[in-house]
């Protein structure tokens, strides 16, 4: 009896203390995640970017109370701090694209780095194409973070993925960071311009390639675009080089195909299991409402062929409006919120925005880079081909936007040519003026089409070129923010953990600093 | 002639045996009552040789010589009495119990008893009684201020909240959750599913978490040891760095025969401690905002059109506002957001009118009973508890029985067992998004009732805001209201559904076989599992009809498993070496193995018919569903050597050999040691008579903190994407970066202490002082960003306590029937940070509000400072008044105070006269500072009394007018003023000048004090040093005689109060328990939690 007892208790101890050893080994890693990386699977991470598509949290805290407010492309109240940045927000804006919180830009391309280097060459040589896609996503994203903010980490960032080393970051020079961007798309696009890729590679990155499904020629012109779009950004600042190098893509389209077709558009398609879209971002801030300047100034005068996709008349009292009413912006707020309980004023479209979950995520159109070359060539070309490019840009934007509606299943009809002519004919629209006007004529337009979704290019544009002249009514209770600013100060947590570097830039990190490339007045 | 030689044979064999050996034999008795004891311990005297009596209190020994041999009987709590044999052969003797001596059995590490003399390190003992006085729902809130170096906190929301016991300081920067370990009846329990609670703020779990020790029931438990510094809990190793917890339960009592006990309490809860609002001005902001953004008149009310005609028939408050700046409460009739008209009055109880009355009931009954071969006693308690939570209650069933049975004279089995069954509905919820957020600020203009009304439709669906006007037009709230998230915080916790199902079993099996006479082997196997259900049901929010591209409401149900195994088993030998010295020693082993299993489906994007709570109604296809599981194992050899000599001086030392999974496999064991030393300096030397008793003792271990389970490993996290038709798979680094060398937290600690009594026991002192250092702090460090990561695992540093314990018992005063018996508990500890790594001379542990406020962990200094941005000031220290007539603030940090109380302890007392007796137990924090940016964000809106400064005349405000500029002119009286309320505030321009600036009350106080930018040093910090009457009992014993009249063995009957009142605090308008959260820093920071309350009651005792 007593033996029995005795060979339990030691029984339980005799998990046979060798192999212990192993067990406690075993036991060290969490079953449900892996030690073993993978460039494509982190590539598709990369890729996989929740600030790229329209989801609830980027439209909601980050898009609709900063950039897209800055840029009137949505409505808001006159409520008090209405300019005030969100620190939190901006920190998680911030954080998404350094960690893996978000797409974590920086991290995944360092830990494929990392792989990267630790393999034999021919691997890399099979790994070159995930490599150079990520340098081209790379370079999109960061040039957005240096709109935003200026001079931030980026050689030096992402050590613990590349290196295992957290030492701080030091905050590179924006100006520095935008000629490496530069270099960094030019390479990718030489690679992409000869890559031929194995059948095996090209099966197995065209599975990864959430973007582009695979098409090399399709890396290249999304390279090319951005390209154009940094050059062009900077083409105030530094006009030589952006006119030597963009001049050169433009007049050898063969070697420097673009973004210039709808077709070649390139746009992150929602996942098959999204089901949300953007109402809940845009309503909770009153933001689904018809801005003032957007609708009155610039689509209604011209016969804007988009107010019937873009915005939706609404209804007060079970009647509908008379007309597309925008919400005036010099008016209380007490005003503003019971005119939009009433549903007094437009709102965006239900079918292209409000409840359209087909909405994909904006990253470069063929409107876009037809705007720019409209730009360059104007600037530095023939009016003629700049008139081309941006009657091209018009009626690509115009088409876009019934694109979305068409996604999202709207009952609009189609766009008719005749609409299309008149809109190009209207003399807002219309490509006649002095090469001021056209520039102004241009840059108007491409604010248009950025609109919100893509206000964070919008509100660079509109900083670079000062197109269109937006008024604000200030908001006097917040001194500290009677206006919107003109750059987004540095998140807390960067400020905090990383104060060392912080304070070589802290001089420069005020609201209304001015990013490198805002030298026009 | 055969019968001849048989009788001879017989006698030489009796002459034979009788020359060789005699027997002696006989029986030992309690002298109480006359039971037998069993596992006596009887030797002759002289030698080593001896028995043990059995289960009948039998003995039998041979002894060298009936005439002359001595036996020593000695039992544990009885006194030992030496009987000479005197040729007797049967010798039964009665032991009588050793009063103080059975007061002084520990038990210690791993179940051990030791009786206290032999201690070398400071233990606190706390009886049944002193845990169940005052009717606390759980033991450890009864552990307030009762034994020096224990710090409690409750958190907020009642029953089913977390308590938190912290001992001697700090001992980890970040890792765990400085929770001791808790050990029930010689087996580790759990006492958290996750690494902490409510750790990483609101946002990361907006619910008021529990722990594992609520579900151990106070009724239950005979005794609670703590085992406060390293020297006690060495035997625990890597589990001891936060000290331990030993809890006893009850047994069955030998010879008492059938014994029932029956105990009920039922107590009140109310709100209590509610923040001192101002209940004069209603909802608004400054006048430039009221009326430019608002359109209100200057008053700040706004014009309504009541029946759409155009004209503007009535005024309303500026509902929306979270400012408490507007009109004055003056009883006029207005437009509310509910569409009636009411009368614009304060209503000082709004905030104590959202909570309800709550309560808890106790029923406890217990059997016990004993036989020769078996002893047990059986309980069953039913708690049930309405908290004050609005829309929240729990019950809890536990049954519990511990029981011993003999199976031979040398071996004897424990079984014990304890089923918990418990429910919990609508768990509260920090209360956040109400007192920390801007958008669930209410005025004190608001009547309640309209939110209690209004967050819910007569149909059921949730409150329709005036922006979706069209799904209920008759109930739509009117008027945009600021304090939408009271209305959401209603319809969460009050309307809809989430309930929590537990199953817990304990169990442990402890068999005793006592080999040889000083050969004794103990094993032991314990579980606790756990089976957790929920089922949480979100109502849709209004009709599918309105339904976009995805529904409402919500149906998730959450299932976890909770197992912990632990086994031990220990081998002692003891051996007397000589009459003085004796020496012992002990070999064993020990495991813990964890297995936790949590699995949670849900459906998504909303339910597709109507509050049909089922898996099977999810709007979208694909479920959301996840799991995760931890295993881990550890397990040690270890080794015990003691020695005494003489009994008065005592050495032990241990050893302990450990593996653990939680650590890298290069890396994963380690050696724990640990030596002590009791010294009995008054039966060493010849004493003046006062001192009673006196021992010095001292004590040096090592100890440690191992990181949580899978937190070291660096790993890659995959998601399979459905990315058009194909399914893509996605790997994600670690946002919390793992490091593979890291090691666990080593604790060294240093202990002296000296016990004593004097006056005949009238006056007994305790103290011990302690010094430690832990080193390789694991700390999961912030990281900036841009790193690649938020954080990562770091073995980081040295920080280091050192601390004071005191305590005083005395009977101060005994005269007839009245004695008066006191104990004073003190405490001080000091946590310092000896050193971070190279390069690193700080770590900031928390960045609040965007920088407002850092708390860190600098090299040299107490751990926790605080830090936030100071009024700028000029070279002669002039405080900097920017053109907008408010002080300007520096970009610079300064450190506005620390985290670490300097004194915690306890004043108990019990006054007795007759069959009455009062109890009150009053227990204070002194020293240290908390961080609460929520009452920075109501002082900025004007809610409290202290916001009334500068308002009007009546409150300091100074008299001016506005000139057509815009500028505010001062006044040369308020006679001669339009306004009365200015604010200049002194300092000087940034040229130098003093400041002519004139500020208006509601300017300076909205954007001095507000989110992020406002002057946090002022508004956020603040001293909490309380002073509170934690317990009243004031029972009455009815006379023995009475009692045995009516059949009872005793009866009492209870008047309880628990939290009743604060005699001193710092605090005004936050209660200073508020916060929660299990790690140091976030009891120190409040984000907004719940009110605490006061409970009241009534309870019996029976007993028969």
């Amino acid at each position: 009896m007593k033996r029995i007892y005795v060979n339990l208790i030691i029984g339980l101890f005799v998990c046979g203390l060798t192999s212990c050893e192993d067990k406690l080994a075993d036991l060290y890693t969490n079953p449900d995640q892996t030690s073993q990386g993978s460039i494509g699977k982190f590539f598709t991470r990369m890729l996989n970017n929740d600030r790229v598509r329209p989801s609830y949290w980027n439209v909601r805290t980050f898009l609709v109370m900063h950039p897209a407010k800055y840029t009137q492309t949505v409505s808001f109240t006159n409520s008090e701090r209405r300019y005030m940045q969100q620190l939190s927000y901006i920190d998680d804006f911030w954080r998404d694209y350094y960690t893996p919180t978000g797409a974590g830009i920086i991290a995944h391309l360092r830990e494929m780095e990392k792989l990267y280097a630790a393999m034999p060459e021919e691997g890399k040589s099979q790994a070159d194409v995930y490599m150079n896609a990520a340098k081209v996503v790379c370079a999109d994203q960061t040039s957005q973070m240096v709109d935003l903010w200026g001079d931030i980490p980026f050689a030096e960032a992402g050590g613990l993925n590349l290196k295992g080393s957290s030492v701080p970051a030091v905050f590179d020079d924006a100006k520095i960071i935008y000629a490496r961007l530069l270099e960094m798309l030019e390479d990718a696009s030489a690679y992409f311009a000869n890559a031929e890729l194995d059948s095996r590679v090209q099966t197995a990155f065209s599975q990864q390639d959430i973007l582009l499904n695979g098409s090399v020629e399709g890396w290249q012109r999304y390279a090319n675009s951005v390209r154009l779009r940094l050059l062009m950004r900077i083409s105030f600042e530094n006009e030589n080089l952006a006119q030597a190098e963009v001049m050169e893509m433009l007049n050898n389209p063969g070697a420097y195909p673009l973004v210039d077709e709808a077709a070649h558009d390139v746009l992150l398609e929602p996942l098959s299991n999204y089901n949300d879209n953007m109402r809940n971002a845009l309503v909770e801030v009153s933001s689904h409402v018809a801005p003032e300047f957007l609708l009155d100034q610039v689509m209604k005068p011209a016969g804007d062929p988009r107010i019937r996709v873009w915005f939706d008349k609404n209804s007060s009292g079970g009647v509908q409006n008379a007309d597309y009413f925008s919400m005036p912006s010099n008016i209380s707020s007490t005003v503003q919120d019971a005119n939009i309980s009433q549903g007094r004023y437009a709102i965006l479209d239900s079918a292209t925005f409000l409840f359209n979950r087909a909405f994909p995520g904006i990253v470069i159109t063929s409107a876009e880079v037809n705007f720019l070359k409209a730009e360059a060539l104007q600037r530095w070309g023939a009016e003629n081909d700049a008139r081309t490019a941006y009657e091209k840009g018009v009626e690509d934007a115009v088409r876009f936007m019934f694109y979305l509606n068409q996604l999202g299943g709207g009952a609009e009809d189609p766009l008719t040519q005749e609409e299309l002519e008149s809109l190009l004919a209207n003399p807002l629209v219309a490509y006649a003026g002095t090469p001021n006007e056209l520039l102004s004529k241009i840059w108007t337009q491409k604010w248009l089409h950025f609109g919100f979704m893509q206000s964070i290019q919008g509100w660079a544009e509109l900083r670079r070129t000062k197109v269109p002249a937006l008024t604000f009514v200030p908001d006097l209770g917040t001194p500290d923010a009677q206006l919107p600013p003109s750059r987004l100060i540095y998140p807390s947590s960067e400020k905090t953990y990383n104060s060392v570097n912080y304070a070589a830039v802290a001089e420069k990190d005020t609201p209304i600093g001015k990013i490198f490339w805002d030298v026009r007045q | 002639m055969k019968a001849i030689l048989l009788t001879i044979l017989t006698i030489l064999t009796l002459a034979v045996i009788s020359a060789f050996a005699q027997s002696v034999s006989g029986t030992v008795a309690a002298e109480e009552d006359g039971s037998p004891l069993p596992g006596v311990s009887v030797i002759i005297k002289g030698t080593s040789t001896g028995a043990a009596t059995d289960e009948n209190g039998r003995y039998e020994l041979t002894v060298p010589d009936i005439r002359t041999s001595v036996l020593v009987f000695s039992y544990v709590g009885y006194s030992s009495v030496e009987v000479p044999i005197n040729g007797r052969t049967q010798v039964n003797v009665v032991l009588s119990p050793d009063l103080q001596q059975l007061q002084e059995i520990v038990v210690t590490a791993l179940g051990i008893e030791r009786s206290q003399k032999a201690l070398g390190y400071a233990v606190s003992r706390l009886s049944s009684e002193e845990l169940t006085k005052t009717a606390n729902t759980n033991f450890a809130s009864a552990l307030y201020g009762k034994a020096p170096g224990i710090k409690v906190t409750t958190a907020p929301g009642g029953a089913t909240s977390a308590v938190n016991v912290q001992i001697r300081g700090i001992n980890s920067m970040t890792a765990g959750s400085n929770q001791p370990l808790y050990v029930v009846d010689g087996v580790i329990i759990r006492n958290l599913t996750e690494p902490g609670l409510n750790n990483g703020g609101y946002w990361d779990d907006q619910k008021i978490r529990g722990n594992g020790i609520l579900d151990i029931n106070p009724a239950d438990i005979e005794s609670l040891t703590i085992l406060k510094g390293a020297g006690a809990a060495a035997l625990y190793g890597s589990d001891a760095s936060n000290g331990v917890i030993v809890i006893t339960t009850k047994k069955g009592r030998q010879g008492r025969g059938l014994g029932v006990d029956f105990n009920y309490s039922y107590t009140v809860e109310e709100v209590a401690f509610t923040p001192k609002y101002q209940n004069i001005y209603g909802p608004g902001y400054d006048r430039e905002t009221n009326m430019g953004s608002f359109g209100s008149n200057e008053e700040g009310f706004i014009p309504v059109d009541l029946d759409g005609d155009g004209t503007f028939e009535a005024e309303r408050p500026i509902f929306r506002a979270w400012g408490q700046f507007g009109p004055k409460m003056d009883g006029r009739t207005v437009a509310w957001w509910d569409g009636t008209m009411r009368q614009y009055l304060p209503q000082p109880d709004n905030y104590k009118e959202f909570y309800e009355t709550g309560g808890s009931s106790i029923a406890n009954i217990a059997l016990s009973n004993s036989s020769q071969s078996a002893a047990y006693r059986f309980s069953y308690t039913r708690q049930d508890y309405k908290s004050i939570a609005p829309g929240s209650h729990s019950y809890r069933n536990n049954f519990h029985l511990n029981s011993t049975i003999s199976l031979h004279d040398r071996i004897s089995v424990d079984l014990i067992g304890n089923y918990v069954n418990s429910y919990v509905h609508n768990r509260p919820e920090a209360i956040n998004r109400i007192m920390a957020n801007y958008g669930g600020f209410f005025s004190r203009a608001d009547y309640m009732d309209v939110y209690l009304n209004k967050y819910k439709t007569s149909e059921g669906y949730k409150y329709v805001p005036p922006e979706a006007l069209q799904r209920n037009p008759e109930e739509a709230i009117k008027y945009s209201i600021r304090a939408y998230d009271l209305l959401e915080y209603l319809w969460r916790n009050v309307h809809d559904r989430d309930d929590e199902f537990q199953d817990r079993l304990l169990t442990s099996v402890t068999l005793n076989y006592q080999i040889f006479k000083n050969l004794r082997l103990r094993g032991r196997v314990g579980n606790d599992f756990t089976k957790f259900n929920q089922e949480i049901k979100r109502h849709n929010e209004y009709p599918i009809a309105f339904n976009g591209t995805n529904s409402t409401g919500s149906y998730t149900v959450n299932q976890g498993s909770y197992s912990n195994l632990y086994g031990d088993v220990l081998l002692s030998f003891s051996q007397d070496i000589s009459s003085d010295f004796k020496v012992g020693l002990t070999g064993g082993l020990q495991s813990r193995s964890q297995n936790y299993l949590d699995q949670s489906s849900s459906t998504r994007d909303g339910l597709i018919e109507e509050n049909w709570f089922s898996l099977s109604n999810s709007f979208n296809a694909n479920l959301n569903t996840s799991s995760s599981r931890i295993k881990s194992l550890m397990y040690a050899y270890l080794g015990i050597l003691n020695l005494s000599y003489r009994d008065f001086l005592f050495l032990e030392t241990t050893g302990r050999i450990e593996y653990h999974s939680a650590l890298p496999p290069h890396n994963n064991r380690y050696f724990y040691p640990s030596v002590n030393s009791g010294f009995v300096f008054t039966e060493a030397f010849r004493l003046p008579t006062f001192i009673n008793y006196g021992k010095l003792r001292a004590a040096y271990a090592s100890v440690s903190n191992p990181p949580e389970a899978y937190r070291a490993p660096i790993s890659y996290t995959q998601t399979v994407l459905s990315a058009g038709n194909r399914s893509v798979a996605e790997l994600r680094a670690g946002s919390e970066y793992g490091n593979d060398n890291i090691k666990p937290e080593r604790k060294n600690e240093l202990e002296i202490g000296l016990e004593a009594r004097f006056f005949k026991n009238r006056l007994a002192v305790d103290v011990a002082y302690y010094s430690n250092t832990v080193r390789d702090q694991i700390i999961l460090l912030s990281l900036p960003r841009s790193t690649g990561a938020i954080s990562r695992l770091e073995n980081l540093g040295e920080i280091g306590s050192k601390g004071f314990e005191a305590l005083i018992y005395a009977t101060p005063y005994v005269f007839g029937n009245v004695q008066w018996d006191t104990r004073l508990g003190f405490s001080t500890n000091r946590t310092k940070v000896n050193k971070l790594v190279e390069g690193m001379d700080e770590i900031v542990f928390y960045n609040g509000d965007g920088g407002a406020i850092l708390v860190k962990a600098e090299e040299g200094e107490k751990l926790g400072t605080i830090y936030a941005h100071p009024k700028m000031t000029d070279a002669n220290g002039n405080y900097i008044v920017g053109d907008d007539g408010l002080y300007v603030l520096s970009s610079d940090y300064v450190k506005v105070g620390d985290f670490q109380p300097k004194a915690v302890g306890g004043w108990a007392n019990t006054i007795s006269y007759k069959g009455f007796s009062l109890d009150f137990m009053i227990d204070y924090r002194f020293g240290g500072k908390i961080v609460s940016p929520p009452l920075l964000y109501a002082y900025g809106a004007g809610m409290f009394e202290s916001t009334l400064k500068y308002r009007d005349e009546e409150h300091g405000g100074l008299p001016y007018n506005i000139d057509e500029d815009g500028k505010k002119v001062r006044a040369s009286s308020h006679a001669t003023a339009q306004y009365h309320d200015g604010v200049l505030l002194e300092g000087v321009t940034l040229s130098g000048e003093p400041n002519t600036t004139i500020v208006d009350a509601a300017s300076y106080y909205i954007n001095s004090f507000y989110w992020s930018t406002g002057r946090y040093e002022d508004g956020a910090v603040f001293k909490n040093d309380y002073i509170k009457m934690r317990e009243v009992a004031l029972t009455y014993r009815f006379p023995t005689a009475l009692a045995e009249k009516l059949r009872f063995q005793n009866i009492s009957v209870s008047l309880i109060g628990r939290n009743l009142f604060y005699l001193h605090r710092t605090l005004e308008n936050l209660d200073p328990e508020a916060m929660i959260g299990t790690r140091w820093d976030r009891q120190n920071i409040d984000e907004g939690s719940m009110a605490a309350s006061r409970s009241y009651g009534i309870a019996l005792n029976l007993a028969f």
